[in-house]
């Protein structure tokens, strides 16, 4: 047998890995699933084969699908509210997910978040703005545009402070980021605490901070898809440069990667994702931290195989936890970012102590 | 023999504190060139100039006869590989993904993995001793067997010249040797192999050169009989030698604390 032949079929098993391909025939089948159950359950009976008649419709070509026996009603809820919905979350999820990955790898540390470069509080900043001066009302897209715009706003200034002599060392922009962060949440907390009286206002606020989903509209979809969708597509092109961040700086560079090019293109990418997710979904934590990290336990740190499976993964978590954010006490909502929590951190303390037990054990 | 590696002149200044001064070396094809030195002489900051991280204040280095200011990162990285001291990760890639990381400047972005590039791998693993651990990830692995993982992510690279910090740090005895013969056996092959390093013994067994260096400065260059001598030990290390001929004659080194109060220790913290 030669080398390579042996080299193949031993790489073929690593203990406590799947295969990718099994992680796919999982993960496919179940982002099928809850999206399917995203559109037909809701607080509107709706039988299945209305809502496959009213998808038809609109996505065929006229004339190929029976309109016959659908409610003006019935296109409304699938096609106006539900669809939009379960799209925005599977675009949010898989862009939290993803700028988690790479944040992580930047950081080389498996517990950094998407919003460590101060991207999260801008965005929270330019969307209180909005709400504070009522711009909200103006238009369906003054409030993510803004926060996006802030987003980014913040990421220049962390990164404009951290840079010196044309290098940005990590610890540094970790810890600016941080400070940044912390400034510029009082000052939203500072707009929050002056707007309390305007008991509407202060409402809005609160829940956009806590995340959530409702009321989006296809606005939203065309919003954020285009950004998450470069954005993923920036970080499968960088994913052997993410490979070698994770030995350090050092070893990056010394095996012909441009470092601080490649953490400039990677900051921005992370930026991106999670400006445009934040912006349409308000503040949603856990994602960005427990899906990598849950995937990374399953097929290994590997960027290649990581980063799409990352991004089925958020998308699926994510459409599933507004399923039951807006199922669990109907009428009425619970927020979505309440409810990532509630099933993120215990699904990722036991993939911790598992992993934990078996290196120890 | 050719000098693969040449530095002119080359000086360091860090916060106004010189780090590097004038040095200038040429390290050989075909040759084991071993940087020793106290703490602090500037062996770790040599080899990151030497390998092109670190940018010269003055003075330049050139690689096969080309200044590395005119070589694209890759295109140094294909022909130079560097292991630095720290090659901690904490991410549970496999030995074999790791290894094979050291491929990355031979391939384009969207190229994968070819038959040269798996013999390559397959040979490092092989080299280093590496083969029952290839699909254990480094989180399971002890310090010697990470330090041997990212040795063998040089050597994947098939590179013209190989510098290694501290190359036998955290390893046992055996594979100290191992690892100071493989480094032999690749300078015999052709290759231009450096190793900053503190074991003098060792390296005056195993080095066909040796750069002394001293509080940033070269203080002396040559063959380890001629610069590995109880004088150098004294001025430089700070403390007494006695070079003894082994039975298979090879040179051993016994030290012996200097008499005087060595360096960066102040005397009053040695009074009770």
């Amino acid at each position: 047998m030669t080398p390579v032949a042996v080299s193949a079929r031993r790489a073929a098993s690593v203990h406590g890995r799947i295969p990718p391909m099994a992680f796919y025939a999982v993960i496919l089948p179940l982002l099928a699933i809850a999206a399917t159950a995203g559109v037909v359950i809701g607080s509107t009976p709706l039988k299945w084969s209305t809502v496959v008649q009213v998808l038809a419709c609109k996505m065929l070509p006229n004339g190929w699908a029976d309109p016959s026996g659908l409610t003006r009603a019935d296109e409304a809820i699938v096609w106006l509210i539900r669809m939009p919905r379960v799209i925005v979350a599977a675009v949010v999820g898989a862009g939290l997910a993803t700028a988690g990955v790479v944040m992580q790898s930047l950081f080389r540390n498996p517990l950094a978040e998407p919003g460590l470069t101060g991207v999260g509080p801008g965005a929270v900043l330019g969307a209180v703005v909005v709400f504070v001066t009522g711009w909200s009302t103006a238009s369906v897209v003054a409030l993510p545009l803004t926060a996006i715009v802030s987003a980014f706003m913040a990421l220049f200034l962390v990164y404009g402070i951290a840079t010196c002599g044309g290098a940005t060392p990590m610890t540094t922009l970790l810890l600016t980021g941080i400070a940044v962060g912390a400034f510029l949440t009082a000052i939203s907390s500072l707009l929050l605490s002056l707007n309390v009286v305007a008991w509407q206002v202060a409402q809005e606020i609160v829940f956009w901070m806590m995340g959530g989903l409702d009321s989006r509209t296809w606005a939203h979809v065309w919003l954020s898809a285009p950004f998450v969708a470069i954005g993923l597509v920036a970080a499968l092109l960088q994913s052997s440069k993410l490979d070698l961040l994770l030995l350090g700086e050092e070893s990056a560079a010394a095996l012909g990667v441009d470092v601080e090019a490649a953490k400039r293109l990677l900051v921005v990418t992370s930026a991106l994702l999670t400006g445009a997710s934040v912006a349409v979904a308000g503040m949603v934590g856990f994602v960005g931290l427990i899906v990598p990290h849950a995937v990374r336990l399953l097929l290994g740190p590997g960027h290649r195989t990581l980063l799409p499976a990352t991004a089925l993964a958020g998308s699926t978590f994510l459409i599933a936890c507004d399923l039951a954010a807006r199922t669990a006490r109907p009428p009425a909502e619970i927020r979505l970012g309440v409810v990532t929590a509630l099933c993120g951190a215990p699904f990722f303390l036991v993939l911790l102590l598992r992993r934990f037990r078996e290196v120890h054990e | 023999m050719s000098v693969a590696l040449a530095s002119r002149g080359v000086s360091i200044t860090r916060g106004g504190r010189a780090i590097l001064d004038d040095i200038t070396a040429a390290i050989p094809s075909g040759a084991l060139t071993a940087i020793v030195g106290p703490n602090g002489s500037g062996k770790s900051t040599l080899l990151r100039v030497l390998a092109g991280l670190w940018r010269p204040s003055r003075g330049s280095v050139s690689l096969e006869g080309t200044p590395l200011e005119r070589m694209a990162r890759r295109e140094i990285a294909r022909r130079l590989a560097f292991l630095p001291q720290d090659t901690r990760c904490d991410f549970a890639f496999t030995v074999a993904e790791l290894v094979a990381m050291g491929r990355h400047p031979h391939r384009g972005r969207f190229e994968s993995e070819q038959d040269r590039d798996r013999r390559a791998i397959e040979s490092a693993i092989v080299v280093c001793g590496l083969d029952h651990l290839r699909t254990r990830t480094v989180d399971r692995l002890s310090g010697g067997e990470r330090r041997r993982v990212a040795i063998a992510r040089c050597l994947a690279a098939e590179p013209h010249v190989v510098l290694l910090d501290e190359p036998t740090a955290h390893l046992d005895l055996e594979h100290a040797l191992t690892v100071l013969e493989l480094c032999r056996a690749l300078a015999e092959s052709g290759c231009a192999v450096v190793v900053a390093t503190h074991d003098l013994s060792a390296i005056s067994r195993a080095a066909t050169r040796v750069i002394v260096l001293s509080e940033g400065r070269v203080v002396a260059n040559g063959s380890p009989d001629e610069v590995l001598t109880a004088q150098v030990c004294r001025d430089v290390f700070a403390v007494e030698a006695e070079i003894v001929s082994t039975s298979s004659g090879q040179p051993a080194f016994v030290f012996t604390k200097h008499t005087e109060v060595p360096r960066g220790l102040a005397s009053e913290r040695l009074v009770p």
